[in-house]
């Protein structure tokens, strides 16, 4: 899962299955953030795009991730 | 053999690898091999394709992720937690600030120390991940504490 938020006013989203902006990947079993404009957004009076992308500037955080130094270990 | 090793051995062995915070050097007994030192921190880096358990993966490039510098970033003192039921997590947060648009995804990390000659640790794949030109720039890419889990639960 990915906790994506907003730098500036912080609305967040938490993707993982069947989160409209991920896709998922049968080849590899993950599911892949494709779409950044399909993360929810409501912006507050306060919340500016970045002044040189136009773009509201995203945080992206693992909470889970996966490392398995044995067989069958992870997750 | 899966599962044929005690696990509060497991806990040891995991526990001292990668709670301690200087090098130490395991030397074996006669005919047991080659010294093995392990030199902490070790440091967290990101892959757009995912390693094996015999290779490396595709390693992100501050030429494709900028921002990102090939050799990752540092997982603080210690990086994990001690060991328990086979499996612990880290302990800090890692995070990048994008400067620009990563043109490669991040599917992908592994876990590497700080020897002369770096040696890797670990390697998982993440269970979602970030596909390429979603991070752009002023973007942060975060991996927060406890997000990693490392198991040796069924050594």
């Amino acid at each position: 899962m990915i906790h994506v938020s907003c730098k500036n006013c912080g609305t967040f989203d938490i993707v993982g299955p069947g989160h409209p902006a991920a896709e998922y990947d049968a080849g590899t079993g993950q599911h892949l953030i494709t779409d950044r404009t399909a993360l929810r957004h409501s912006h507050g009076d306060d919340c500016e795009p970045h002044p040189e992308t136009g773009h509201y500037p995203l945080h992206f955080t693992f909470m889970a991730a996966t490392v398995a130094p044995a067989e069958g270990g992870g997750e | 053999m899966a599962g044929m090793t005690d696990q509060a051995l497991v806990n040891k062995i995991l526990s001292a690898l990668f709670t301690s915070s200087t090098s130490f050097t395991i030397t074996p007994g006669t005919g047991g091999g080659s010294a093995f030192t392990v030199t902490p921190p070790y440091h967290l880096r990101l892959y757009t394709v995912t390693g094996t358990e015999t290779a490396s993966g595709t390693e992100n490039t501050s030429g494709n992720s900028p921002g990102y510098t090939a050799g990752g970033l540092t997982m603080g003192s210690s990086a994990f937690g001690s060991f328990t039921s086979g499996a612990s997590t880290n302990a800090n947060a890692v995070t990048w600030t994008a400067t620009g648009t990563w043109t490669s995804g991040v599917t992908g990390i592994e876990i590497w120390d700080t020897a002369g000659t770096p040696v890797r640790y670990l390697w998982g794949a993440l269970s979602t991940s970030i596909g390429a030109s979603v991070v752009i720039s002023g973007d942060t890419v975060s991996f927060a504490v406890a997000s990693i889990s490392a198991s040796g639960a069924t050594w």
